[in-house]
């Protein structure tokens, strides 16, 4: 078989499965005791050391499979689940990670030092069998049946029919118990339908029996007949080199077999699962996003020339084209985003090591993963966020004693919180450590000569904070391993200025630090209000508008020559969007009533005034030259489902 | 580029000529990438007054330009004889529209009959390149890359 092709497929998938083994990791140590979770994990290691060893990578597959076995001991109870075991088994995955990275890059397994080291620490945890061979069948001798293997023993028992399970132990010194097995099989179909035999038929013939205390040949029979168990017994016995023979009449099914599936069957289901996605390359997602908006154009063409024409028939297949013309846009559109959580996923183990190797408690709190990003900046913002994370719990949090003593909670929160606003998606790292000191920054850079002491009071705190974005400027005391603050922040104002973002850091001593990245998304998809104005569309993001009220032209009020309403208790001011983006011919003022719509935008809420919404819709932006909008009130143009434009509002300038 | 072509062996430039009013212009037809028929563009509110809005060129979202407006030419009420084209041009800052009132032909100008613009061409110079002569009739030759800048700060002295 060319692996080839599948390189990257398989590549694509044990990232992912990596990813999973690493979060369900991290579940089980919090929660010990759910065994589903284990089981999981155990299966998603199965299925990677499958998948490694199809590849040909057999380093990887040999490591997972010496997982495998640790699992399979935590999964019989053998050996319990401590910290100790949790810690191996990250670092067993952080060693697959590490394999992984020389594939990824060059195609090729490579020798990667102290994996047999902790090969052989794991065996030491783990005292299984030479991997190669143990039989896996081994410990199945708990007899499990699949559900509609019972099904079939209870539709037996209703047809009068005895099902029957026969043991049948084979002497240990049998040179050829297969050829006995076979034997035994065919009187035994003279006397009814065996059904099931443990271990295949397939199993015995490359000599594969089940063992127990009693004898290397163990084989267990299951059959559907009329025949009573004395006589099969006889049948059976009359066979040499069988040294026992036991007969179980199943009665009830239920009772005496785990109706627990194979493992077998719960891969088939759970592959059945996964198997809803497609992987297609990020290129030939751009040019299908391009001959969508093309489609849409030559679209609006037919639906135009079909009203002039006015055939009855053209014009419903032209409605109906258009109608999945519009449905088409709409997938394309999505199917580029992913959401962030892609990113945000490999961070609730990386805060786990770091604070245990920092010996501090700290609460990750995600929020925002299902915000959706452009697929090809994921990869890019992992980096920047992993170093102000390590920043925030290297630097930011204080240790225990000294969070006691500022009397705070002893247990650190880091936040990590994504949103987004019109065009931006800003990610947020707070923490409520300590803070960063400005006057420590301005000491630094007064040390380095970057600042002169006249300058300090003119100097805002902000400013003095951009001092910590310059190449190797540090103001940790001790480096640690996870670097000084500063070290990083270069790193990542490079990264994300490349991605047409900023980084913002505000700070409070004592209190804590936020870190803003704001970045683009020239693809990103939003949720908007349409509306118009005079005759004009615009589109506001829906994640500003609190709500669209209606009023009588009386309730407005004059404070100081400015529109107000009072709405709810709250003193509103109206604008009037008409007059701020200088719509001609527009007739607000004509009406008895407005149309409000509530906008709130950090603190401020102001009412806008509109002259009729359209409607909500998923709307995908555009940016838009800047120097078009001399006052930034568009923040970016999207073109509608007929090929129309609306330009996008900014709302935080707007409402100014 | 101009000073460029006429360093070079070049003799001769094709140009594309259009008419604003009854004058006659013409660009380098390498800066032209097509032409489409006038379509209605959506108003951006504040941008430069030369700039009649944005339209929806097959998903790409390109900023146009009147080019009366950019010509400080008189607008005498907008009739459109159905001649109207926006010329879709690339420039260094990206793609632009750019309204004419038509388009009149492709012609090739000997480099010999392009005069400098030493002729009173108005304020800003630097948005043509000169006059050229060809038959009987005169070509305003626009400098594409600085007529076409979007750019507010540059072309802020005008407002």
């Amino acid at each position: 078989m060319n692996t080839d092709n599948l390189l990257g497929l398989f590549i694509d998938e044990s990232k992912e499965n990596l990813q999973f083994l690493n979060n369900k990791l991290l579940e089980l140590e919090k929660k010990p005791e759910d065994f589903s979770l284990l089981n999981e994990i155990f299966r998603i290691a199965h299925t990677f050391k499958g998948m490694s060893k199809t590849m040909g990578f057999n380093r990887m597959g040999d490591l997972t499979h010496n997982l495998e076995n640790l699992l399979e001991l935590l999964r019989s109870g053998q050996i319990t689940i401590d910290e100790k075991i949790i810690t191996c088994l990250f670092k067993g995955f952080d060693k697959l990670e590490i394999l992984m990275a020389t594939i990824i890059e060059t195609g090729n397994e490579t020798e990667c030092p102290g994996i047999k080291e902790f090969i052989k620490e794991l065996k030491e945890i783990a005292p299984f069998n030479d991997p190669e061979n143990e039989p896996e069948i081994q410990t199945d001798i708990n007899t499990s049946l699949a559900s509609y293997e019972l099904l079939a023993i209870e539709e037996a028992i209703a047809q009068g029919y005895s099902p029957k399970e026969i043991s049948v132990y084979i002497e240990n010194e049998c040179v050829m118990p297969g050829v006995r097995c076979y034997m035994v099989n065919s009187l035994l179909e003279n006397q009814g339908e065996i059904f099931k035999t443990i271990p295949t038929v397939e199993e015995i013939e490359s000599n594969k029996f089940l063992t127990c205390p009693q004898t290397k040949h163990l084989v267990k029979f299951f059959i559907i007949t009329k025949t009573e168990s004395d006589i099969i017994m006889q049948k059976i016995l009359s066979v040499s080199e069988i040294e026992k023979v036991e007969i179980l009449d199943i009665k009830d099914s239920k009772k005496s077999y785990d109706i627990q599936e194979k493992e077998s069957e719960k891969n088939k289901q759970s592959s059945k699962i996964t198997s809803h996605t497609v992987r297609v390359n990020a290129e030939r997602l751009d040019n299908l996003v391009n001959l969508v908006g093309e489609l849409i154009i030559n679209k609006t063409r037919l639906s135009q020339l079909t009203q002039e024409i006015n055939n009855p028939e053209l014009n419903g297949v032209s409605a109906y084209i258009e109608s999945i013309t519009g449905e088409i846009q709409d997938i394309v559109m999505n199917l580029r985003m992913v959401p962030i959580e892609q990113v945000f996923s490999r961070f609730p183990r990386l805060v786990r090591d770091i604070s245990k190797e920092m010996d501090k408690d700290v609460n990750l709190i995600i929020q925002g993963q299902e915000i959706e990003i452009d697929r090809s900046l994921i990869d890019e913002i992992a980096e920047p966020l992993v170093h102000i994370i390590r920043n925030a719990l290297d630097h930011g949090l204080e240790t225990r004693e000294e969070r006691i003593k500022a009397g705070k909670k002893v247990k650190g929160t880091l936040q990590l919180i994504a949103h987004s606003e019109y065009n931006k998606i800003l990610i947020k790292i707070i923490d409520d450590g300590k803070g960063i000191d400005t006057e420590k920054i301005y000491q630094k850079a007064l040390e380095k000569g970057l600042i002169l002491p006249k300058d300090r009071e003119s100097r805002t705190e902000s400013e003095i904070m951009e001092y910590l974005f310059l190449p190797g400027f540090s103001t940790a005391e001790k480096t640690t391993d996870l670097s000084g603050r500063g070290v990083g922040m270069d790193v990542v104002k490079t990264k994300i200025t490349a991605l047409n973002g900023t980084v913002n850091i505000k700070s409070e001593k004592g209190i804590g630090t936020t870190v803003t990245i704001t970045l683009p998304s020239t693809l990103a998809i939003t949720q908007a209000l349409l509306v118009e104005v005079g005759e004009e569309t615009y589109a506001l993001p829906l994640n500003y508008i609190n709500e669209v009220i209606e009023i009588p032209i009386n309730q407005v009020k004059h404070i100081q020559n400015k529109e107000v309403i009072n709405f709810r208790g709250c003193v509103i001011p109206i604008k009037r969007l008409d007059e701020l983006l200088n719509v001609p011919e527009c007739s607000i003022f004509n009406t008895d009533k407005l149309t409000l719509v509530l906008i709130q935008s950090e603190e401020n809420l102001v009412a806008v005034s509109v002259s009729k919404i359209i409607n909500q819709q998923e709307i995908v932006i555009k940016t838009l030259n800047k120097n078009l909008s001399s006052k930034n009130y568009v923040s970016g143009v999207t073109t509608l489902g007929n090929g129309q434009i609306a330009l996008i509002l900014n709302v935080n300038t707007l409402i100014r | 580029m101009i000073d460029k072509l006429i360093e070079s062996d070049q003799k001769e430039i094709q140009v594309v000529t259009f008419k604003l009013g009854i004058e006659e212009y013409a660009t380098l037809i390498t800066d032209v990438r097509e032409v489409i028929v006038l379509q209605n563009c959506t108003r951006i509110p504040e941008a430069p007054h030369y700039v009649k809005g944005v339209i929806n060129l097959r998903g790409n979202i390109i900023p146009v330009i009147d080019g009366k407006k950019r010509f400080n030419l008189e607008t005498s009420e907008e009739y459109d004889s159905g001649e109207k084209r926006i010329m879709i041009m690339d420039t260094k800052q990206g793609t632009v529209g750019l309204i004419v009132d038509s388009v009149t032909g492709v012609v090739k100008l000997k480099i010999e009959d392009i005069e400098p613009p030493h002729l009173d061409l108005g304020e800003d110079k630097e948005i043509f390149w000169g006059v050229a002569r060809h038959m009987d009739k005169l070509f305003i030759l626009m400098n594409s890359q600085k007529s076409l800048s979007l750019d507010y700060e540059s072309y802020g002295k005008e407002n």
